[in-house]
């Protein structure tokens, strides 16, 4: 479904609209399939390249070399067809002073699978009425609407960037059942986010991207397979971990899982660990795939 | 609807009706003080008209300036959504070609202003005339803008309104091209442009006959009947027209397509 291959990209600017600085990708390369309900989990630092990778995805930026595909379609061409088949949650979103049900009177008929009672459904879900003019909604429900929107246009390919900024913690948990119950095996979700925590669960498989390049693109069963998720009440920093944590009451530990029972997984450590010892972590992973071709 | 055509004439109604929705108070504004400020002037000139023939010449040039100053204003802000990242975001997200949305923006500042700026003039000219009537006891005849004008070369005011169709294109591609401030930047790239090619002009004509005073090419004889004065008197103006009516927006308009194609978020 998102083909991209040797992707180079620079953001351009000045008055000759030249290239500036060092390229935020270069010779990137990453496949996202549909299939058994995936919600690919996008993590990254600030400025890791998260939000040019999805706006790349959805053709919103021009990679330099390489080339993308997305549904079959080039991203660059921003064909009707392609974009009445994504649809993209923004983090800083931009809706119209208008009424709710006056946005969907104007923008749902260019989705063809839009669906007027999901888009009911949702909204009522996270407590909102038609009637309501955007502009006066603070962002967590902006939000709400763009994330009912989005889920009732029934698109093949929902990318959500930073989707639970703003949303209070009920609506978070609504979020969850909403977007687990939404995904199907023809559907490709892309959540990039921070708040690793809100969508603990939700999120398989993980890519993580540092400077521009994919440091980690692993399903959660490997990880679990490959990794123990730990909190060890020690006084003394434990050795031999890939990564460990000072928590009130001792450490939060990541180790290579030798005993091959799986643990929860925790995100957050899983990031922590990838981004820092990245060399152990692909050594890790890939030793697995070694032994699996021998 | 088709989805996965690149061009749907539907899409291209979606768009106006959006865009219409979206314009449906904004404009109000304006066009209530553009009526304000010409009422107040035509009343000030009627109280000092000689006579009731100096009316359509006022409102003549009423027409032009208005048509021109409102068209241009509303034409440099047909892609204000690009000037926001968030906005042109949304804006370029919608399932829709480059094509169909420079259509439809062309529709609305072209065609669809048009028709609203001479349903407006239409009333505001029975307006002022009422009032003119009314205070002063001067009035002029039923604004039409179909009647031939004496001051417009014979030409009718509805055929400023079609110059101001072909030349708009001009302000379409500096809303696509510039990103704030368009109608400023425009004006000034536009006077710009004009100084370099009326330079240019001047320039390869004087280095062409810059002898012509000294008398060395006194054996060239240019007279009205001459066949060289005559294929110019012929041409020029055909040119002229090729060049207003089909070149100009052609070139604007593929400008604004390709640059619009390029955005970038």
């Amino acid at each position: 479904m998102v083909n991209l291959s040797n992707i180079t990209f620079s953001y351009k600017g000045g008055l000759f609209n030249n290239k500036l600085g060092q390229p935020v990708f270069d010779n990137l390369d990453l496949q996202m399939q549909a299939g058994q309900g995936q919600i690919y989990g996008l993590l990254g630092k600030n400025g890791a390249g998260k939000t040019t990778l999805l706006k790349l995805i959805s053709g919103l930026v021009f990679a330099d070399q390489g080339s993308a595909e997305v549904m079959d379609y080039n991203p660059a061409d921003r064909h009707p067809g392609m974009l009445a088949d994504i649809y993209y949650v923004q983090e800083e979103l931009y809706l119209p002073e208008i009424k709710i049900s006056e946005y969907q009177r104007f923008y749902a008929p260019f989705y063809p699978k839009f669906s007027v009672e999901q888009f009911d459904f949702y909204l009522k879900e996270f407590g909102l009425q038609k009637d309501k003019k955007i502009s006066n909604l603070s962002h967590g429900q902006k939000k709400k609407v763009m994330l009912s929107f989005g889920m009732a246009c029934n698109s093949r390919l929902l990318i959500l960037d930073e989707p639970t900024n703003g949303l209070d913690i009920p609506s978070k948990a609504q979020f969850r059942k909403m977007i687990a119950n939404a995904i199907s095996d023809d559907r490709l979700f892309i959540i990039s986010t921070h708040q690793v925590k809100d969508v603990a669960n939700l999120i398989d498989p993980i890519i993580v991207l540092e400077n521009g390049k994919i440091l980690f693109n692993e399903s959660v069963e490997r990880i679990s397979q490959k990794l123990t998720f730990d909190i060890e009440a020690s006084a003394s920093e434990p050795t031999d971990v890939f990564y460990s944590e000072r928590i009130p009451g001792g450490y939060k530990t990541v180790r290579e899982n030798l005993s091959g029972v799986e643990s929860e997984l925790d995100l957050e450590a899983l990031f922590n660990t990838i981004v820092f010892n990245q060399e152990k972590i692909n050594h890790l992973f890939q030793k697995e795939v070694r032994h699996a071709s021998n | 609807m088709h989805p996965t055509k690149s061009f749907d004439i539907n899409r291209i109604g979606l768009l106006i009706k959006k865009e219409l929705f979206y314009q449906r108070r904004a404009p109000w504004v304006i066009v209530g003080a553009v009526f304000i400020v010409l009422m107040v002037f035509h009343l000030l000139m009627a109280s000092e008209a000689p006579g009731e023939n100096d009316l359509p010449s006022n409102h003549v040039i009423f027409y032009i300036l208005t048509l021109v100053f409102l068209g241009t204003i509303f034409t440099s802000a047909a892609f204000n959504e690009l000037n926001n990242k968030s906005e042109a975001h949304h804006y370029l997200s919608i399932p829709a070609s480059h094509l169909e949305k420079l259509i439809s923006k062309w529709l609305v500042t072209g065609v669809l202003f048009i028709l609203a700026f001479n349903i407006f003039y239409w009333i505001y000219a029975m307006f002022s005339n009422v009032l003119s009537s009314f205070f002063f006891d001067v009035s002029a005849d039923m604004w039409n803008p179909f009647e031939p004008r004496q001051q417009l070369n014979g030409f009718t005011p509805f055929f400023i309104s079609k110059f101001y169709l072909a030349t708009h294109t001009v302000y379409l591609a500096g809303a696509v091209y510039f990103r704030k401030f368009a109608y400023f930047k425009t004006m000034i790239a536009q006077t710009v442009i004009t100084v370099l090619v009326l330079g240019t002009i001047a320039s390869v004509g004087y280095l062409f006959f810059r002898d012509l005073p000294n008398g060395n090419l006194a054996h060239i004889q240019i007279t009205q009947d001459s066949h060289f004065v005559k294929a110019i008197g012929d041409v020029l103006p055909t040119i002229g027209k090729l060049m207003l009516w089909i070149v100009l927006p052609l070139w604007m308009l593929s400008f604004s397509y390709f640059k619009l194609k390029e955005t970038e978020v």
